[in-house]
C-alpha cells in the first residue's frame, strides 16, 4: 500500500485516532511504542497528533437560565399528560415543579407577567378554548399625537403609533391569540409555540408564535408593510391561503391593490421601529408619505399648496422636536415656504385642529 | 469528560428509567446544551430546535418502562433529536410558505473559529486554514467531524445516528481524512518551527 494511504487508514482508524488524541502528555518511550506498533515516522506522528487534537471542538458553555427554563417547560409538560392519564403526581413532585416554575419565572419577568394577568383575566367567567365574538373585543386607542402601550392579556407588549387602535378579547382562546390592528403598531410578543398570535388587518394577517415585529398598516395608505426584528413571521393575505414568511432583519410591503409582496433587508431598523422610541425616522421618503406620518404624529393637518412638492424624495431623522422644528429643518433642504395661519373658532367655541400650509418656495432653487 | 467527578450517565439514566423525576431533571439539564448545540447544527432555527428537544425528552419519558437497552444514553437522545427535527421541521417552514428571504445563509455543520479548542502546538494559521478546509467538505463529512471530535462518539454510535452501517462510517471518515489531508499544506503541519517557542514534547522527541 501506498504510504499515503496507509497514514490516512491510520487517520481514519477509530482506536488510532484514540491513542493519538489522548497522548498529550506521552513519554518519549511512549511516543515511540506509538511509532512503532502503527508503523509510521516521526513527521507522520507529529501531523497525526497535531491535526487530531486541533479538530477537537471546544465544549458549549450552558446558559444556567435557560436551561432552567427549558427544564420547566419539560416538567410542566410531563405533568400535565401525567395529570392527563388520571395519575396523580406526589407532593415532592409538585414541590419539585413549584421550585422550577420560580426559577424560570425569576429567569424570565415577562413570563410572570404573563402568568399573573392570564390568572386575573381568567377569573372573569369565559371558558378557555372558546372562540370569542368580536363584540366583547377591548379596544385601545392612541389618539393622533400621542402613542400608547397596551399589555395583552398574555403578557404581550404593544406599542400604538398616534391614531392607531387595536382591539383584543379579554382572554384569548386556547388556539388562537387573535387581535385586529388598524394603523402601525410595534409587537413584542410572548412566545408560546403552541398558541400563535394573529395580528389581522383590514387586507392581511400577520401570524406569529412569539416575536419583536412592526406593522403598518393605516388605512389611507395602499401599503401593509410588516417589519421583523427578530424571530419568524409569516403574512397571509385575507385574500389568499398562502403564507409568506419574513426572516429577522427583513421587511416587506404588501400592495392592496396589486395584492403583491415583496422583502427587502433592512439597512437601519430604527427607520421603522424607532417611532416607539419617539424617533421619526425617513429614509429617502417621499415628501407626501412623510407629511401623512407628520400629520399623525403631531395632530395637524398639512396642506401641500404645490402637489408636486410631494414626489421629493429625502432622508431626516427627528427626535422630540415641535413641528415647527421639523419644518424649519425640512424647508433647509428642499424648497418649501410654511404658513401657519391661526386656528379658527368653531361655531361651538372650540378651536379646529392645527393646520399648516405648505407651499413651494419659488426663490429658491434647490438641485 | 471534562474531568469533573460526576454521576455516570448510566446511572442517570436508570434513574430516569425507573420513573425517578430527579433523574429526568439530571438527565436533561446535562444533555441540553449538548443536543441544543447539535440541534442548531443542523437547523439554524432556535424555536425549531428547543421544542424539537422537550418532545424528546417528554416522548423518553412517556415510554421509560418500553426502552429497550440503551448503552449511551447521549448517542441515543442524538438520534431521537435527528429524527424528530426532520419530522417537525415542516411546521416551522410554515405550511406551503413562499420562503421570501433565505431561511438561512449558514449552511449546516459550518464551524467558527472559537468553537475550537485552543492549542499552544497549533498557531493561528494552521487552525484557521483547519476550519476553512473542514467547512469545504460535504454536509455529512462534516456532520461526522463534530459528532466524533466534539460529541466523542464511537463509530458504532455514529452509525445508528446518521441511520448506516459501521463500515459506512469508517469509510466516510477515510474519505475526510483523505480530503483534509490533500488540502492542508502537510510541508506546514509537518513543521516544527512553527511553535513560537513553546515547548512541544513531540518535537523534541523528533529532534533527538
Amino acid at each position: 500500500m501506498e504510504p499515503e494511504g496507509k497514514l490516512i487508514k491510520l487517520l481514519a482508524d477509530e482506536t488510532f485516532q484514540d491513542a493519538i488524541r489522548t497522548s498529550k502528555d506521552a513519554t518519549a518511550e511512549e511516543q515511540k511504542a506509538l511509532m512503532i506498533s502503527y508503523g509510521i515516522r516521526a513527521e507522520e506522528l507529529a501531523y497525526a497528533y497535531k491535526l487530531l487534537t486541533a479538530m477537537k471542538l471546544e465544549s458549549v458553555q450552558p446558559d444556567a437560565a435557560e436551561v432552567a427554563y427549558a427544564l420547566a417547560r419539560l416538567k410542566s409538560q410531563v405533568h400535565e399528560k401525567q395529570k392527563g392519564n388520571g395519575r396523580q403526581t406526589s407532593s415532592k413532585d409538585k414541590i419539585l415543579l413549584l421550585i422550577t416554575r420560580v426559577a424560570a419565572v425569576l429567569a424570565f419577568p415577562l413570563l410572570l407577567t404573563s402568568i399573573y394577568l392570564f390568572y386575573q383575566t381568567n377569573s372573569t367567567d369565559i371558558t378557555l378554548g372558546e372562540e370569542q365574538t368580536a363584540e366583547n373585543y377591548n379596544t385601545f386607542f392612541a389618539s393622533p399625537g400621542a402613542k400608547t402601550q397596551v399589555v395583552l392579556p398574555d403578557g404581550s407588549l404593544v406599542w400604538l403609533n398616534s391614531g392607531s387602535s387595536l382591539s383584543c378579547p379579554p382572554v384569548f382562546s386556547a388556539k388562537l391569540r387573535r387581535v385586529h390592528l388598524e394603523g402601525e403598531a410595534y409587537f413584542e410578543v410572548v412566545s408560546n409555540k403552541q398558541v400563535p398570535m394573529l395580528v389581522e388587518t383590514d387586507h392581511l394577517s400577520v401570524k406569529v408564535y412569539g416575536t419583536k415585529f412592526n406593522v403598518n398598516a393605516f388605512v389611507d395608505e395602499e401599503i401593509i408593510e410588516t417589519t421583523l426584528v427578530e424571530g419568524k413571521v409569516t403574512m397571509i393575505p385575507a385574500n389568499s391561503r398562502k403564507e409568506y414568511a419574513l426572516e429577522p432583519g427583513y421587511a416587506a410591503q404588501y400592495r392592496i391593490d396589486g395584492n403583491e409582496i415583496t422583502a427587502w433587508r433592512v439597512e437601519d431598523m430604527d427607520a421603522f421601529t424607532g417611532w416607539k422610541d419617539g424617533k421619526l425616522l425617513f429614509r429617502n421618503e417621499q415628501f407626501s408619505d412623510i407629511v401623512n406620518d407628520l400629520e399623525r404624529w403631531y395632530n395637524v393637518d398639512i396642506e401641500l399648496k404645490d402637489p408636486s412638492l410631494g414626489r421629493l424624495n429625502l432622508y431626516a431623522t427627528f427626535v422630540d422636536e415641535s413641528i415647527e422644528q421639523v419644518f424649519s429643518i425640512l424647508s433647509s433642504s428642499i424648497p418649501i415656504k410654511v404658513d401657519y395661519p391661526a386656528r379658527k373658532r368653531q361655531a361651538d367655541g372650540s378651536y379646529a385642529r392645527r393646520k399648516i400650509v405648505v407651499s413651494r418656495d419659488h426663490n429658491r432653487i434647490i438641485n | 469528560m471534562n474531568g469533573k467527578e460526576e454521576i455516570p450517565m448510566s446511572l442517570v439514566w436508570n434513574q430516569m428509567k425507573a420513573g425517578n423525576e430527579q433523574g429526568l431533571s439530571d438527565l436533561f439539564t446535562r444533555l441540553y446544551p449538548d443536543l441544543y448545540l447539535y440541534g442548531m447544527k443542523i437547523f439554524n432555527l432556535p424555536d425549531l430546535v428547543k421544542d424539537s428537544i422537550q418532545d424528546v425528552f417528554v416522548r423518553v419519558w412517556e415510554k421509560r418502562k418500553t426502552l429497550g437497552e440503551v448503552l449511551n444514553p447521549k448517542a441515543y437522545l442524538i438520534t431521537a433529536l435527528r429524527r424528530k427535527l426532520f419530522e417537525n421541521k415542516e411546521r416551522y417552514f410554515a405550511a406551503d410558505a413562499e420562503i421570501l428571504t433565505k431561511i438561512s445563509e449558514k449552511q449546516a455543520f459550518s464551524f467558527v473559529e472559537n468553537e475550537f479548542t485552543e492549542i499552544p502546538e497549533i498557531s493561528e494559521k494552521l487552525r484557521e486554514s483547519l476550519i476553512a478546509t473542514i467547512n469545504d467538505l460535504p454536509e455529512r463529512q462534516r456532520e461526522l467531524v463534530f459528532l466524533r471530535f466534539y460529541y466523542n462518539l464511537k463509530y458504532l454510535e455514529i452509525a445508528d445516528i446518521l441511520n448506516v452501517k459501521e463500515q459506512t462510517v469508517k469509510n466516510l471518515m477515510q474519505r475526510t481524512m483523505g480530503s483534509l489531508s490533500s488540502k492542508l499544506d502537510r510541508k506546514q503541519w509537518e513543521r516544527m518551527d512553527d511553535l513560537d517557542g513553546l515547548l512541544f514534547t513531540f518535537f523534541v522527541f523528533v529532534k533527538k
